[in-house]
Protein backbone atom coordinates (compact mmCIF):
# COMPACT_ATOMS: atom_id res chain seq x y z
CA UNK A 1 0.00 0.00 0.00
CA UNK A 2 1.20 3.50 -0.85
CA UNK A 3 1.71 6.15 1.82
CA UNK A 4 -0.95 8.39 0.25
CA UNK A 5 -3.61 5.64 0.39
CA UNK A 6 -2.66 4.95 4.02
CA UNK A 7 -3.08 8.62 4.93
CA UNK A 8 -6.52 8.85 3.28
CA UNK A 9 -7.70 5.58 4.91
CA UNK A 10 -6.27 6.75 8.26
CA UNK A 11 -8.28 9.98 8.15
CA UNK A 12 -11.48 8.09 7.20
CA UNK A 13 -11.01 5.55 10.03
CA UNK A 14 -10.32 8.32 12.56
CA UNK A 15 -13.52 10.14 11.60
CA UNK A 16 -15.51 6.90 11.85
CA UNK A 17 -14.01 6.42 15.35
CA UNK A 18 -15.02 9.97 16.37
CA UNK A 19 -18.56 9.24 15.17
CA UNK A 20 -18.65 5.92 17.07
CA UNK A 21 -17.41 7.58 20.30
CA UNK A 22 -19.92 10.43 19.99
CA UNK A 23 -22.76 7.94 19.41
CA UNK A 24 -21.58 5.93 22.41
CA UNK A 25 -21.58 9.01 24.67
CA UNK A 26 -24.99 10.13 23.45
CA UNK A 27 -26.48 6.65 23.94
CA UNK A 28 -24.69 6.23 27.28
CA UNK A 29 -23.28 2.83 26.28
CA UNK A 30 -19.56 2.48 27.06
CA UNK A 31 -19.21 -0.89 25.30
CA UNK A 32 -19.56 0.82 21.87
CA UNK A 33 -16.53 3.05 22.66
CA UNK A 34 -14.45 0.15 23.96
CA UNK A 35 -15.18 -2.07 20.93
CA UNK A 36 -15.04 0.79 18.38
CA UNK A 37 -11.78 2.21 19.79
CA UNK A 38 -10.14 -1.22 19.94
CA UNK A 39 -11.22 -2.18 16.40
CA UNK A 40 -10.12 1.18 14.96
CA UNK A 41 -6.71 0.84 16.58
CA UNK A 42 -6.25 -2.72 15.25
CA UNK A 43 -7.23 -1.66 11.69
CA UNK A 44 -4.83 1.31 11.82
CA UNK A 45 -1.97 -0.94 13.01
CA UNK A 46 -2.69 -3.50 10.24
CA UNK A 47 -2.73 -0.75 7.58
CA UNK A 48 0.49 0.80 8.98
CA UNK A 49 2.29 -2.56 8.66
CA UNK A 50 1.26 -2.84 4.98
CA UNK A 51 2.71 0.55 3.99
CA UNK A 52 5.79 0.23 1.76
CA UNK A 53 8.71 2.62 1.31
CA UNK A 54 9.99 5.41 3.54
CA UNK A 55 7.22 6.41 5.92
CA UNK A 56 9.06 9.24 7.69
CA UNK A 57 12.58 10.66 7.37
CA UNK A 58 15.20 10.45 10.12
CA UNK A 59 15.26 14.19 10.84
CA UNK A 60 11.52 14.37 11.54
CA UNK A 61 11.74 11.13 13.55
CA UNK A 62 14.49 12.54 15.81
CA UNK A 63 12.69 15.86 16.27
CA UNK A 64 9.39 14.10 17.12
CA UNK A 65 11.09 11.87 19.70
CA UNK A 66 12.91 14.74 21.36
CA UNK A 67 9.72 16.81 21.44
CA UNK A 68 7.78 13.90 22.93
CA UNK A 69 10.37 13.36 25.67
CA UNK A 70 10.34 17.07 26.50
CA UNK A 71 6.51 17.07 26.55
CA UNK A 72 6.48 14.04 28.82
CA UNK A 73 8.94 15.63 31.28
CA UNK A 74 7.20 19.02 31.43
CA UNK A 75 3.61 17.72 31.13
CA UNK A 76 3.86 15.15 33.92
CA UNK A 77 5.60 17.62 36.25
CA UNK A 78 2.93 20.31 35.76
CA UNK A 79 0.06 17.78 36.06
CA UNK A 80 1.60 16.28 39.21
CA UNK A 81 2.13 19.62 40.98
CA UNK A 82 -1.31 20.93 39.95
CA UNK A 83 -2.98 17.69 41.08
CA UNK A 84 -1.19 17.64 44.45
CA UNK A 85 -2.02 21.29 45.15
CA UNK A 86 -5.70 20.64 44.38
CA UNK A 87 -5.76 17.52 46.59
CA UNK A 88 -4.09 19.20 49.56
CA UNK A 89 -5.95 22.50 49.36
CA UNK A 90 -9.34 20.73 49.15
CA UNK A 91 -8.58 17.81 51.49
CA UNK A 92 -11.56 18.60 53.75
CA UNK A 93 -14.10 17.93 50.98
CA UNK A 94 -13.01 14.76 49.19
CA UNK A 95 -15.94 14.73 46.76
CA UNK A 96 -15.58 18.36 45.67
CA UNK A 97 -14.92 19.14 42.01
CA UNK A 98 -11.38 20.38 42.74
CA UNK A 99 -10.41 17.30 44.78
CA UNK A 100 -11.74 14.96 42.06
CA UNK A 101 -9.78 16.85 39.38
CA UNK A 102 -6.67 16.77 41.61
CA UNK A 103 -6.89 13.01 42.21
CA UNK A 104 -7.52 12.38 38.48
CA UNK A 105 -4.45 14.45 37.55
CA UNK A 106 -2.20 12.64 40.05
CA UNK A 107 -3.52 9.20 39.00
CA UNK A 108 -3.00 10.08 35.31
CA UNK A 109 0.52 11.27 36.08
CA UNK A 110 1.53 8.00 37.77
CA UNK A 111 -0.10 5.99 34.97
CA UNK A 112 1.96 8.00 32.42
CA UNK A 113 5.15 7.25 34.38
CA UNK A 114 4.35 3.54 34.42
CA UNK A 115 3.74 3.52 30.63
CA UNK A 116 7.01 5.42 30.13
CA UNK A 117 8.99 2.98 32.30
CA UNK A 118 7.48 0.00 30.46
CA UNK A 119 8.31 1.61 27.08
CA UNK A 120 11.88 2.31 28.30
CA UNK A 121 12.29 -1.30 29.46
CA UNK A 122 10.89 -2.67 26.16
CA UNK A 123 13.13 -0.45 23.99
CA UNK A 124 16.15 -1.19 26.16
CA UNK A 125 15.62 -4.95 25.73
CA UNK A 126 14.89 -4.57 21.99
CA UNK A 127 18.00 -2.51 21.27
CA UNK A 128 20.28 -4.86 23.19
CA UNK A 129 23.76 -3.81 24.29
CA UNK A 130 24.90 -3.14 27.82
CA UNK A 131 22.01 -2.33 30.19
CA UNK A 132 23.28 0.74 32.01
CA UNK B 1 23.26 2.17 40.66
CA UNK B 2 22.66 2.60 36.95
CA UNK B 3 20.09 4.66 35.00
CA UNK B 4 18.17 1.52 33.96
CA UNK B 5 17.93 0.40 37.60
CA UNK B 6 16.71 3.87 38.54
CA UNK B 7 13.97 3.61 35.87
CA UNK B 8 12.93 0.21 37.27
CA UNK B 9 12.75 1.62 40.80
CA UNK B 10 10.73 4.56 39.41
CA UNK B 11 8.23 2.17 37.79
CA UNK B 12 7.78 0.11 40.97
CA UNK B 13 7.46 3.30 43.07
CA UNK B 14 4.74 4.60 40.72
CA UNK B 15 2.74 1.36 41.07
CA UNK B 16 3.04 1.56 44.89
CA UNK B 17 2.04 5.25 44.77
CA UNK B 18 -1.08 4.38 42.74
CA UNK B 19 -2.17 1.97 45.51
CA UNK B 20 -1.39 4.56 48.21
CA UNK B 21 -3.43 7.17 46.33
CA UNK B 22 -6.32 4.73 45.92
CA UNK B 23 -6.20 4.02 49.68
CA UNK B 24 -6.02 7.74 50.47
CA UNK B 25 -9.01 8.44 48.21
CA UNK B 26 -11.05 5.53 49.60
CA UNK B 27 -10.51 6.33 53.28
CA UNK B 28 -10.05 10.10 52.97
CA UNK B 29 -6.46 10.03 54.34
CA UNK B 30 -5.19 13.12 52.50
CA UNK B 31 -1.88 13.18 54.44
CA UNK B 32 -0.95 9.64 53.29
CA UNK B 33 0.14 10.73 49.74
CA UNK B 34 2.11 13.62 51.29
CA UNK B 35 4.10 11.25 53.54
CA UNK B 36 4.59 8.79 50.64
CA UNK B 37 5.81 11.54 48.28
CA UNK B 38 8.31 12.86 50.86
CA UNK B 39 9.62 9.29 51.42
CA UNK B 40 9.89 8.72 47.64
CA UNK B 41 11.70 12.05 47.16
CA UNK B 42 14.24 11.16 49.88
CA UNK B 43 14.72 7.68 48.39
CA UNK B 44 15.28 9.05 44.87
CA UNK B 45 17.66 11.69 46.26
CA UNK B 46 19.80 8.98 47.85
CA UNK B 47 19.65 6.78 44.72
CA UNK B 48 20.64 9.63 42.37
CA UNK B 49 23.48 10.54 44.76
CA UNK B 50 24.77 6.97 44.50
CA UNK B 51 24.63 6.93 40.69
CA UNK B 52 27.73 6.72 38.55
CA UNK B 53 28.54 9.63 36.21
CA UNK B 54 27.57 10.28 33.44
CA UNK B 55 23.94 9.61 34.41
CA UNK B 56 22.66 9.36 30.83
CA UNK B 57 24.88 8.17 27.98
CA UNK B 58 23.93 8.34 24.26
CA UNK B 59 22.21 4.95 24.39
CA UNK B 60 19.99 5.73 27.37
CA UNK B 61 19.18 9.19 25.95
CA UNK B 62 18.05 7.61 22.65
CA UNK B 63 15.97 5.00 24.52
CA UNK B 64 14.46 7.76 26.70
CA UNK B 65 13.43 9.73 23.59
CA UNK B 66 11.87 6.62 22.00
CA UNK B 67 10.06 5.78 25.24
CA UNK B 68 8.80 9.38 25.47
CA UNK B 69 7.35 9.16 21.95
CA UNK B 70 5.70 5.80 22.71
CA UNK B 71 4.28 7.18 25.98
CA UNK B 72 2.74 10.23 24.33
CA UNK B 73 1.20 8.14 21.50
CA UNK B 74 -0.16 5.36 23.73
CA UNK B 75 -1.25 7.68 26.54
CA UNK B 76 -3.09 10.19 24.37
CA UNK B 77 -5.02 7.43 22.57
CA UNK B 78 -5.64 5.57 25.85
CA UNK B 79 -6.77 8.72 27.64
CA UNK B 80 -9.19 9.64 24.85
CA UNK B 81 -10.71 6.14 24.96
CA UNK B 82 -10.79 6.12 28.80
CA UNK B 83 -12.39 9.58 28.89
CA UNK B 84 -14.99 8.54 26.32
CA UNK B 85 -15.82 5.37 28.30
CA UNK B 86 -16.24 7.45 31.48
CA UNK B 87 -18.49 9.90 29.62
CA UNK B 88 -20.49 7.03 28.10
CA UNK B 89 -21.00 5.52 31.58
CA UNK B 90 -22.30 8.84 32.87
CA UNK B 91 -22.74 11.61 30.30
CA UNK B 92 -23.62 14.26 32.88
CA UNK B 93 -20.47 16.41 33.19
CA UNK B 94 -21.60 17.91 36.50
CA UNK B 95 -21.01 14.54 38.22
CA UNK B 96 -17.65 13.29 39.53
CA UNK B 97 -17.35 10.77 36.67
CA UNK B 98 -17.99 13.48 34.09
CA UNK B 99 -15.44 15.81 35.68
CA UNK B 100 -12.82 13.05 35.76
CA UNK B 101 -13.51 12.38 32.04
CA UNK B 102 -13.14 16.08 31.16
CA UNK B 103 -9.85 16.23 33.14
CA UNK B 104 -8.51 13.19 31.28
CA UNK B 105 -9.53 14.72 27.92
CA UNK B 106 -7.85 18.01 28.87
CA UNK B 107 -4.57 16.28 29.81
CA UNK B 108 -4.56 14.33 26.52
CA UNK B 109 -5.22 17.45 24.45
CA UNK B 110 -2.67 19.53 26.43
CA UNK B 111 0.03 16.86 25.92
CA UNK B 112 -0.62 16.81 22.16
CA UNK B 113 -0.53 20.61 21.91
CA UNK B 114 2.74 20.88 23.91
CA UNK B 115 4.24 18.08 21.78
CA UNK B 116 3.26 19.84 18.54
CA UNK B 117 4.58 23.23 19.68
CA UNK B 118 7.88 21.70 20.85
CA UNK B 119 8.19 19.92 17.52
CA UNK B 120 7.75 23.23 15.69
CA UNK B 121 10.34 24.86 18.00
CA UNK B 122 12.92 22.12 17.37
CA UNK B 123 12.25 22.25 13.61
CA UNK B 124 12.93 25.99 13.54
CA UNK B 125 15.94 25.62 15.82
CA UNK B 126 17.54 22.87 13.75
CA UNK B 127 16.78 24.57 10.44
CA UNK B 128 17.06 22.67 7.16
CA UNK B 129 14.26 21.60 4.85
Amino acid sequence: MEMKTFKILGIIIRYIMYAVVTTSVLLGNWIITAVGGGLGMVVLIILRVRVRGVVIDERIKTITREAAYFTFSIGTFIAFIAGLVLVFVHHDSLMSTEAIIGYTLVFTNFALYIINDLAYYYNSRKLGGKMD
Amino acid sequence: MTYTTLKRVEGITCIVMLFILAAAFTWGLWYLPLIAIICAAVMFGVLIHRMKEPYRDERTAAIDDKAGKATISIASFGMLVAGSILLAINNDISTNTGQAAITIFSVAIALNIISYLTKLYYKNKLGGK
